[in-house]
C-alpha cells in the first residue's frame, strides 16, 4: 500500500455532469451548516438581550461590544471566565506534558520492540481507547477522592493524560517508525546510548508528530466534560467546557454576554487550529494509517 | 524530508518544556485547609445568595480581627453525589452546604461525617425560632447536625403586568386564581394578545416537578398529602396510593395543559434559563418560578412590571397554599480544619439581622417565626407579600424533594415529560409512581430515608 | 509535508530491534502502561467491584452479589436507555460515516475549493462538545433560535419545537453528534483515499466510468479497512457522547435522549446509587464491546489501529 501521488490537475471529464452541480450544491449546504454556529454566536455576541430575541439571526438592532466585558467578569457566585480559561490552560499543559511524554515514549517503544511485543501492546492501547469513559467514572471519582485530588489540576490532568496516552502512542509509533534507520545507526557510531539517541536524534526530526499529538490532545482536553462535571465540583476549579455548562444560568438576564462567553471559549482554539491545521490533519491521518 | 540531519545541539524538546510548565501548574491543586483557626472556607450554593453572603463574611472578619472568610460556590449539578465526596474528605470546606432532603445528608450522617451543632442551636436560640416541624426535621437522635437558613417557595407564577393589561386581565385578587377554568381562560386571553402563555422550563430536572408540587396539595385531602410525604419508608401503611383519583387528576391537568396549548411552545425542550429568558424578553406572559427566581428576573431589568399569583386549586373553593422547601442547610463536616471558627460563624449568621438583610434580600423567606412581616417592608418587593400570604394561606412541605429521588424529582420529572409528550396516559403515569413507591416500601430499592 | 508523512508512515512497519536493545522498548513503554493500569484498568475493575454491591460514596461497599444486575433486567428505564443508545449509535454512525465518506471523496477528487473545504469541514471537531450542545440547544428553540429563523426565512415555518418532542429531540441530538464528528471521519477516510493511485481513477475515467461508479467500484473497496476503523471510533464516540446530551436536553424529554452514560450519571451522582450506576456502566461496556466485535467482523478487520 504505497501512495505515489501524481500532481495531475486537469480532470475536466468528470466535472460537468448535471449531477455534479447538485452534488456541489450539497457540499455548499454542508459548509453552511458547518459554519452557521460560528458565525451565529459571533453575531449574537454583539447584541443586547432584547435585540437577540427580536432578531434571532443577529443581523438587526444595535451592535455592542460590552457583552465581552460582562462575560469576562462573570457573575458573583460563579467564577469569572478568566478563571475557567486559566484552569483549562493549566489542565491542558499538565495533562499534555504527562500524556505526550508517556505516550511518545510508549510510541517509541512500540516502534522499536519486537513485532510480537509491539502488536500485543498495541492491542492493549486499542482496547484502552475503545473503553467508554463512563465505566471508569465512579472508581476514578473514588480514587481521586481518597487522595484529595478532586477539584485539583493534578488529579484531572492525570486522568486526561491516561486517556490520551493510547492515541498518542499509536500515532507516535507511526512517526517514529518513519525515522530513517541510518540516523540511529549513525548515532550508535557516535557513541550515543538508546536514551541519548532518542532525545538528541529522533526527537528533533519528529517535531511535526509532536505538534500533531499535542494538538489532538488539546482538542480532547479542551472539550471533555464527562469527567469534568464529576471531578471538578467547585466553580473556581472548573475548566472552560465544564464551567460553560452552567454559564447560561448565570447569564439568564444577559444573552449577549452568554454568547460572548461562547465566542471567548471557542475562537482561541479555532485560531490555533487554523495556524497549525496541517499538523492536526496530518496527525489524524498518521494515526489512522497502518 | 531530508534523510540525514547533523547531530548538532538538539533543539529544546517540546515535551521537556511542557513538563517544566506542568511542574509549576500541578502545584496549584487545592490541598486540605490549614487548620490555623483563622481562615474559614464556607460553601454556599451559587445564585443570588452567594453575592449577598460576601457582606456576612466581611462583617464576621471585622468582628473577629485576623480571620479570613472565603466562599466557595456549589451548583445544583454537583451539590449531590460529588459533594458527598468533598465534604467527607480532608479537603472539605469548614462549612458545607447541602439539601437536607437529599442523600448527601443521609450518607454523611450515616458515616458520622457531621459535627453536632447543639451548641450553635443553643447559642442562637434556634429551637425557639424555628417552627416545630422544622425543629423535628432537624433533630436526629436528639441532636442537631445542621442549621436551616432559608425557606424556598417553589410555586409563585410571575406575570407580565403589561401583557395582562393588554389582554384585559385584572390582577388576580389575593394572588389566587379561583379555578382551573379561570386560569385557562387567562392564558387564552394573553395568547390572543400575542404572547406565549404559561412558561415552564420543561427540560430542566426540576420545573415540571414543581408544577406537580403546586397542584398536588389542593388535589388530595390533607391527611393523604401528609401520607404521601412519608409512606415511602419500608413498613408504612399502604392505603394511600398514587393511583388514587386526586393524584391522577393532577397528572390529567398537567397533560391537558399541553393539549390545550397552555404552556409556551416548545416547553419540553426549554430549560429554566431559556424559559426565564423568554419571559424577561417580554414574549412570555407568565412564568412558573420560585421565590428564588425573582432576584434573577429583576436583574434582567425587564421592560415591564411583574406581578405574581399561585396556580389554581384543583378542588374548587380551596385556597392554594405555598409549597415550601425547608432543606437548605449548612453543616460542619467532621473533617473540617477549623470547626470552632465554623460554629462561631454559623452563630454569627443565624440571627434576625441576617435573615432579613441577606436571606430575604435575595428573595427567600426567613426561617425565623420571630421575624414580623413588617420588618421586610423595606425590601419593597414581593418578598413581604409572599411572606404575608404564606402566613394566611399556609405552607405545605414540597412533595418532590421530600420523598427520595427514586420517587421524587429525578424519577418524577421524566415521567411528567412523557405524560406531557402524550407517551403515557395519566393512569399509566400514576401506575409508574405507585410502582416506584412500592419498590421503596418493600425495601427493594433503598431510599434516602434516615 | 503531509504527503511525505503518509508515504513514510505507510511504508515503514516496526523493525526488529537490535540484540542488546530488548529491555529498552519495555522500559520506555512502562510509564504509559503504569498510567493505563492505574487510571484505566484499575477503575474498570473498580466498576465491576462496586457494581456487586451498594455504595453511598463514603465508606465501604456492601456486597450482595448480582442483585444490581437482576434489578437492571427488570428496570424499564435501563431498557429504554439501551434502546435510545442504540438508536443514537446507529444514527450517528450511519450519517457520520456516510457524510464523512462523501466529503472525503469530494476533496480527494479535488472539487473547486477543496483545500478550504477540508479546513472548514473540520472546524466542528475542535469546538468543545458542551459548547456545541449549548449552542444548538438554543438554536433549536422555536421562533427565537437560529435554526427556526433560517427555516422561517425560506418559508418552512419558524415555530418548530425540535427539542420538545420525544422523537425530534433524539434526531436533533444525533444531528449535533454528526455535526461534531463528520469532519473527523472525513479526514481519516481522506487519508485512506489518498493512498489509491491516481492512475487507477484516470484509467477508469478513460473507460467511461462516471464519478459515482468510481466511488463505488474503486474508492470504497480500497478503503474498507479504514471504514471499519472510523465506524468503530464513531461507535465508541456515540457511547461517550455525554457532553452533547447533558448540554442539550439532560436526557429529556421523558428520557427520550437519555443514552446510557446519561443514565449512569443520574443513577450515580443524582440518586447516589453508585452500585447500580456501576452495574449500568459495566453493561454499557459490554454493549460497546459486542458492537466493536460486530463492526470488525463486518469489515473483516484483524485489528483496529487509529486514534
Amino acid at each position: 500500500m504505497t501512495a505515489p501521488r501524481t500532481q495531475s490537475g486537469t480532470r475536466s471529464a468528470w466535472r460537468h455532469g448535471p449531477l455534479w452541480y447538485v452534488g456541489y450544491a450539497l457540499l455548499l449546504l454542508w459548509t453552511v451548516i458547518t459554519v452557521v454556529p460560528f458565525v451565529s454566536m459571533l453575531l449574537l455576541s454583539l447584541h443586547s438581550t432584547s435585540d437577540i430575541y427580536a432578531h434571532p439571526l443577529g443581523l438587526g438592532g444595535q451592535w455592542v461590544l460590552s457583552n465581552y466585558a460582562d462575560a469576562w467578569r462573570g457573575v458573583v457566585g460563579g467564577a469569572p471566565l478568566s478563571t475557567y480559561i486559566i484552569n483549562s490552560v493549566l489542565v491542558a499543559l499538565c495533562s499534555l506534558a504527562i500524556g505526550v511524554t508517556c505516550g511518545s515514549l510508549a510510541g517509541y517503544g512500540l516502534a522499536r520492540a519486537t513485532r510480537g511485543l509491539s502488536n500485543a501492546v498495541s492491542r492493549v492501547m486499542v482496547l484502552a481507547l475503545s473503553v467508554p469513559l463512563v465505566v471508569a467514572l465512579i472508581p476514578t471519582f473514588e480514587l481521586l477522592g481518597r487522595y484529595q485530588m478532586l477539584n485539583s489540576v493534578a488529579g484531572i490532568s492525570l486522568v486526561y493524560a491516561a486517556f490520551m496516552t493510547p492515541t498518542i502512542a499509536l500515532i507516535m509509533r507511526s512517526v517514529f517508525a518513519a525515522v530513517p534507520r541510518e540516523l540511529l545507526e549513525a548515532a550508535k557510531i557516535d557513541g550515543y546510548g538508546e536514551l541519548a539517541a532518542l532525545l538528541r536524534v529522533v526527537l528533533p526530526v519528529s517535531k511535526g508528530g509532536f505538534v500533531s499529538v499535542t494538538l489532538l490532545g488539546l482538542i480532547f482536553v479542551w472539550s471533555e466534560v464527562q469527567f469534568g462535571v464529576v471531578l471538578l465540583t467547585r466553580p473556581q476549579n472548573r475548566t472552560l467546557s465544564v464551567g460553560l455548562l452552567s454559564f447560561q444560568g448565570q447569564f439568564v438576564s444577559d444573552q449577549g454576554a452568554f454568547f460572548a462567553g461562547l465566542v471567548i471559549a471557542t475562537f482561541p482554539i479555532v485560531i490555533l487550529f487554523l495556524i497549525f491545521q496541517r499538523y492536526v490533519t496530518s496527525g489524524i491521518t498518521l494515526g489512522a494509517l497502518k | 524530508m531530508p534523510l540525514s540531519r547533523t547531530l548538532k545541539a538538539a533543539r529544546p524538546v517540546l515535551a521537556g518544556v511542557l513538563l517544566a510548565a506542568a511542574v509549576v501548574a500541578c502545584g496549584t491543586g487545592t490541598g486540605p485547609g490549614g487548620g490555623d483557626g483563622k481562615t474559614l472556607r464556607v460553601q454556599i450554593p451559587t445564585g443570588p445568595l452567594a453575592s449577598a453572603m460576601q457582606q456576612v463574611g466581611k462583617d464576621f472578619e471585622k468582628a473577629n480581627p485576623g480571620t479570613v472568610v472565603t466562599f466557595e460556590g456549589v451548583d445544583s449539578g454537583s451539590s449531590r453525589g460529588p459533594n458527598v465526596a468533598l465534604l467527607s474528605s480532608t479537603g472539605t470546606p469548614d462549612i458545607g452546604y447541602l439539601q437536607r432532603s437529599t442523600g448527601v445528608w443521609s450518607a454523611l450522617l450515616k458515616n458520622k461525617q457531621l459535627t453536632p451543632l447543639d451548641d450553635v442551636w443553643k447559642a442562637a436560640g434556634l429551637a425557639d425560632k424555628y417552627s416545630k416541624s422544622q425543629v423535628d426535621y432537624y433533630t436526629t437522635n436528639g441532636q442537631h447536625y445542621g442549621v436551616l437558613y432559608e425557606q424556598l417557595l417553589i410555586n409563585p407564577v410571575y406575570y407580565n403586568k403589561a401583557a395582562f393589561a393588554k389582554a384585559g386581565i385584572s390582577d388576580p385578587p389575593d394572588h389566587q386564581v379561583a379555578s382551573v377554568a379561570d386560569f385557562e381562560s387567562m392564558v387564552g386571553k394573553v395568547k390572543a394578545a400575542g404572547y406565549e402563555g404559561f412558561g415552564v422550563g420543561g427540560s430542566s430536572p426540576y420545573d415540571l416537578g414543581h408544577t406537580l408540587d403546586a397542584l398536588l396539595p389542593t388535589a388530595v385531602p390533607a391527611a393523604d398529602y401528609d401520607a404521601l410525604l412519608t409512606n415511602f419508608k419500608p413498613g408504612s401503611p399502604t392505603n394511600v396510593k398514587y393511583t388514587d383519583p386526586g393524584f391522577v387528576k393532577v397528572l390529567q391537568t398537567i397533560q391537558d395543559w399541553q393539549k390545550k396549548g397552555i404552556y409556551q411552545n416548545g416547553m419540553l425542550g426549554m430549560d429554566t434559563d431559556q424559559a426565564q429568558g423568554l419571559f424577561t424578553s417580554g414574549k412570555l406572559a407568565m412564568l412558573q418560578g420560585g421565590n428564588y427566581t425573582y432576584a434573577s428576573l429583576k436583574e434582567a431589568k425587564p421592560a415591564f412590571e411583574m406581578g405574581w399569583f399561585l396556580l389554581p386549586p384543583l378542588t374548587p373553593g380551596q385556597k392554594t397554599p405555598f409549597d415550601a422547601f425547608n432543606g437548605d442547610t449548612l453543616v460542619v463536616p467532621v473533617k473540617a480544619a477549623n470547626p470552632d471558627l465554623a460554629k462561631k460563624f454559623l452563630q454569627f449568621f443565624m440571627t434576625d439581622k441576617y435573615q432579613v438583610s441577606v436571606v430575604a434580600a435575595t428573595g427567600s423567606l426567613p426561617v425565623f417565626s420571630s421575624i414580623p412581616a413588617s420588618s421586610l417592608s423595606n425590601l419593597g418587593d414581593l418578598v413581604q407579600q409572599q411572606f404575608e400570604l404564606s402566613q394566611s394561606v399556609g405552607l405545605v412541605n414540597i412533595w418532590d424533594s421530600t420523598v427520595p429521588s427514586t420517587l421524587g424529582q429525578a424519577f418524577s420529572v421524566p415521567v411528567l415529560q412523557k405524560l406531557v409528550a402524550g407517551k403515557l396516559t395519566p393512569r399509566q403515569a400514576a401506575q409508574q409512581y405507585q410502582s416506584a413507591l412500592e419498590d421503596l416500601q418493600s425495601g427493594k430499592v433503598s431510599g434516602a430515608s434516615d | 509535508m503531509t504527503a511525505d508523512k503518509v508515504v513514510l508512515a505507510t511504508a515503514a512497519a516496526p523493525r526488529p530491534p537490535r540484540r542488546r536493545a530488548r529491555i529498552f522498548p519495555i522500559a520506555v513503554m512502562a510509564p504509559a502502561l503504569v498510567l493505563l493500569l492505574v487510571l484505566v484498568a484499575y477503575p474498570i475493575a473498580g466498576s465491576v467491584r462496586i457494581s456487586l454491591g451498594t455504595w453511598d460514596g463514603i465508606g465501604a461497599v456492601a456486597y450482595h452479589g448480582l442483585d444490581n444486575y437482576r434489578r437492571l433486567l427488570r428496570d424499564s428505564l435501563v431498557w429504554e436507555s439501551i434502546g435510545t443508545s442504540l438508536q443514537f449509535f446507529i444514527g450517528t454512525v450511519v450519517f457520520t460515516v456516510t457524510f464523512g465518506c462523501l466529503l472525503a471523496n469530494a476533496i480527494s477528487r479535488k472539487v473547486p475549493g477543496a483545500r478550504i473545504f477540508k479546513v472548514v469541514w473540520f472546524l466542528p471537531v475542535i469546538i468543545p462538545v458542551s459548547i456545541a450542545g449549548i449552542f444548538w440547544s438554543n438554536a433549536f428553540q422555536p421562533t427565537t433560535g437560529v435554526v427556526n429563523s433560517l427555516l422561517g426565512l425560506i418559508g418552512l415555518g419558524d415555530d418548530h419545537a425540535w427539542l420538545a418532542s420525544s422523537s425530534t429531540a433524539l434526531y436533533a441530538a444525533i444531528f449535533v453528534a454528526v455535526w461534531t464528528q463528520t469532519g473527523y471521519a472525513m479526514l481519516i477516510l481522506l487519508g485512506a483515499m489518498e493512498t489509491i493511485p491516481e492512475e487507477v481513477h484516470e484509467a477508469a475515467t478513460l473507460d467511461g466510468v462516471g464519478a459515482a461508479g468510481r466511488l463505488f467500484r474503486i474508492t470504497l473497496p480500497n478503503i474498507v479497512p479504514m471504514l471499519g476503523t472510523i465506524t468503530t471510533l464513531t461507535s465508541v464516540f456515540s457511547f461517550n457522547a455525554f457532553g452533547i446530551i447533558y448540554a442539550m436536553t439532560r436526557g429529556g424529554p421523558g428520557n427520550s435522549t437519555s443514552i446510557l452514560p446519561v443514565l449512569v450519571y443520574k443513577q450515580s451522582f443524582v440518586d447516589q446509587d453508585y452500585g447500580y450506576g456501576s452495574a449500568t456502566a459495566v453493561i454499557t461496556t459490554l454493549i460497546v464491546a459486542v458492537i466493536g466485535i460486530m463492526v470488525m467482523r463486518i469489515f473483516r478487520q484483524q485489528t483496529l489501529d487509529a486514534r
